[in-house]
């Protein structure tokens, strides 16, 4: 099933465009990898399916996201309750400076929830989804700063599912961490997909084919093929795709 | 000449003249220490001047300078806390916020005998607070003004981006990113900043000069609207004006030892805020 449509998402500043017009389906419980070199517009993209280019002034943003087939840049739309809905992961682990557990907490307070059991159990579960809840039951209190990077990153993880959201948007997740994290990481998406919609922008390609169902690869801001991901390593349609899977650039 | 012994040489002249400045802190407080160490004690601290201040200790000297900065606090953190943070998180850069920076900047550049004077025209005689607690406060307030409004936006600037979008991205609004994550990450440095900022007012003398201090009174003030005694302002008039040195001189060293004592201890707890901060710090 189509959990989010972009009927031709077009973005771009004064001096240049970014997406030239994009359009794709992105389907439920499954991960959508987004790959193509440096400055393609992947993070342009991933960013505007939470409007979180909303923060750049000098970024427009036309066409359509339907998310469950309503336009999240229609005028109706509040864009703090999008975004519980489309959580996001960020490139560098950025833990709140607060303890493990009020990371994974603060989502759910600043969204009404005040029940300190309902928080500590949801805050768990979250916990335990991410892969983390073994590592850390012990130490909630402790800073998130004294976890490593992978860890880190899974409570970042945490900290986006406890609102419960339908799709979770991943910006280069592991590029800062350790083979043995990522491996962790890739293992944690696999398992996550079965209850979310997930859209993962990657720099590394081995890791789009061992993560995603659809890959889509974009360059200088169009979207040169999109595909099940299986298909497309093994017979791309497009020459530039083929030239870039087999690392001819990048 | 080689590298090695002009390296050597470098090094030597930056040594000494670091320890210079330690030689100078250590002969300064050596200096007032032997000269009024014999006149503290308990009561130095606790009692009243007796005796045209020639005995007794200096109690309402203390306190005034305490009522005056504790005032002058309750008056400029809200402001400058508050407009530095509206500042920072609420304005984009403009021609505006531009102004008002530059004329922070102007103010903390300002000498302090010009925000006495200022404090005179419009507390004193405009506002028509005469000499007073209130107007002294009040002046004071105006001075540490600046130091507040900057180290509050500098601890704002401090927190990262990141922070901020992870907020953001959970479906936090505006108000909630900026209290819940933004304001509770640069607290401690805007407390630091604050306290400096405090050890600073206590010892100033200017702006209390003609507002806020006066030499003598027979009790604490009973309302806001009552001249104080404060620490600098003592020390100033019996060296200047007192008329039997070889007992007044004394006190105004055992004052100024109290005086640093209290710096000190306002001090203190910043910069331990200050370096727990930077030592866990790890963005």
């Amino acid at each position: 099933m189509v959990k989010i449509s972009v009927r031709n998402l077009k973005a771009y500043t004064k001096k240049q465009e970014i997406l030239k017009g994009i359009s794709l389906d992105i389907h439920e419980n499954s991960v959508t990898a987004i790959i193509g070199p440096s400055g393609c517009g992947k993070s342009t993209f991933l960013r505007s399916l939470n409007r979180m280019n909303d923060f750049f002034e000098d970024i427009t943003v036309e066409g359509e996201v339907l998310l469950d087939n309503k336009n999240i840049y229609d005028k109706d739309v509040n864009v703090f309750e999008l975004r519980r809905h489309v959580g996001m992961v960020f490139q560098k682990p950025n833990p709140f400076p607060k303890s493990i557990f009020e990371n994974v907490a603060y989502g759910l307070k600043i969204h009404g929830i005040r029940d300190k059991k309902t928080i500590e159990e949801k805050v768990i579960w979250a916990l335990k989804e991410a892969n983390l809840f073994e590592e850390v039951k012990d130490k909630l209190d402790e800073s998130a700063f004294s976890l490593s990077g992978g860890q880190q990153q899974r409570l970042c993880i945490a900290r986006a599912i406890a609102v419960e959201p339908e799709v979770l948007l991943m910006d280069e997740p592991a590029s800062a961490l350790d083979p043995i994290s990522t491996l962790q990481l890739e293992r944690l998406i696999e398992k996550l997909k079965k209850e979310f919609t997930i859209v993962i922008v990657t720099h590394n390609i081995q890791q789009a084919g061992r993560v995603s169902d659809y890959t889509a690869f974009l360059y200088m801001g169009e979207l040169v093929e999109y595909d099940k991901t299986e298909r497309m390593f093994t017979t791309p349609k497009n020459k530039l795709t083929e030239d870039y899977l087999e690392g001819r650039f990048g | 000449m080689d590298k090695l012994k002009k390296e050597k040489i470098f090094f030597a002249i930056f040594r000494i003249l670091a320890f210079t400045s330690l030689l100078i802190v250590l002969t300064l407080i050596f200096y007032i220490l032997s000269k009024g160490l014999k006149v503290i004690s308990l009561n130095f601290i606790i009692d009243y001047p007796r005796n045209s201040f020639t005995e007794g200790g200096i109690f309402p000297a203390i306190v005034g300078s305490l009522y005056l900065v504790g005032l002058a606090i309750i008056f400029a953190v809200p402001v400058g806390v508050l407009g530095g943070i509206y500042l920072s998180e609420y304005t984009k850069e403009n021609t505006l916020t531009e102004a008002i920076r530059l004329a922070i900047d102007t103010l903390s550049g300002i000498p302090s005998i010009i925000f006495g004077l200022f404090g005179l025209a419009v507390f004193c005689k405009i506002l028509n607070l005469k000499v007073s607690l209130i107007a002294g406060s009040l002046t004071l307030s105006i001075l540490i003004l600046p130091t507040i409004f900057s180290a509050t936006i500098e601890s704002l600037k401090l927190v990262p981006k990141d922070f901020r979008d992870a907020s953001y991205a959970l479906g936090a609004t505006k108000w909630q990113t900026t209290w819940e994550i933004v304001v509770k990450t640069a607290l401690p440095n805007i407390i630091t900043g604050v306290l400096l900022s405090i050890g600073r007012a206590i010892g100033e003398t200017a702006p209390i000069l003609f507002t806020g201090a006066t030499f003598y009174t027979r009790g604490l003030p009973e309302n806001i609207f009552e001249p104080v005694m404060a620490l600098p302002y003592t020390i100033y008039g019996l060296l200047a004006e007192g008329t039997f040195p070889q007992k007044q001189v004394p006190i105004a060293f055992g004052a100024s030892i109290v005086l640093i004592v209290l710096v000190f201890i306002i001090t203190l707890p910043g910069i331990i805020i200050r370096d727990k901060f930077r030592s866990k710090k790890k963005w």
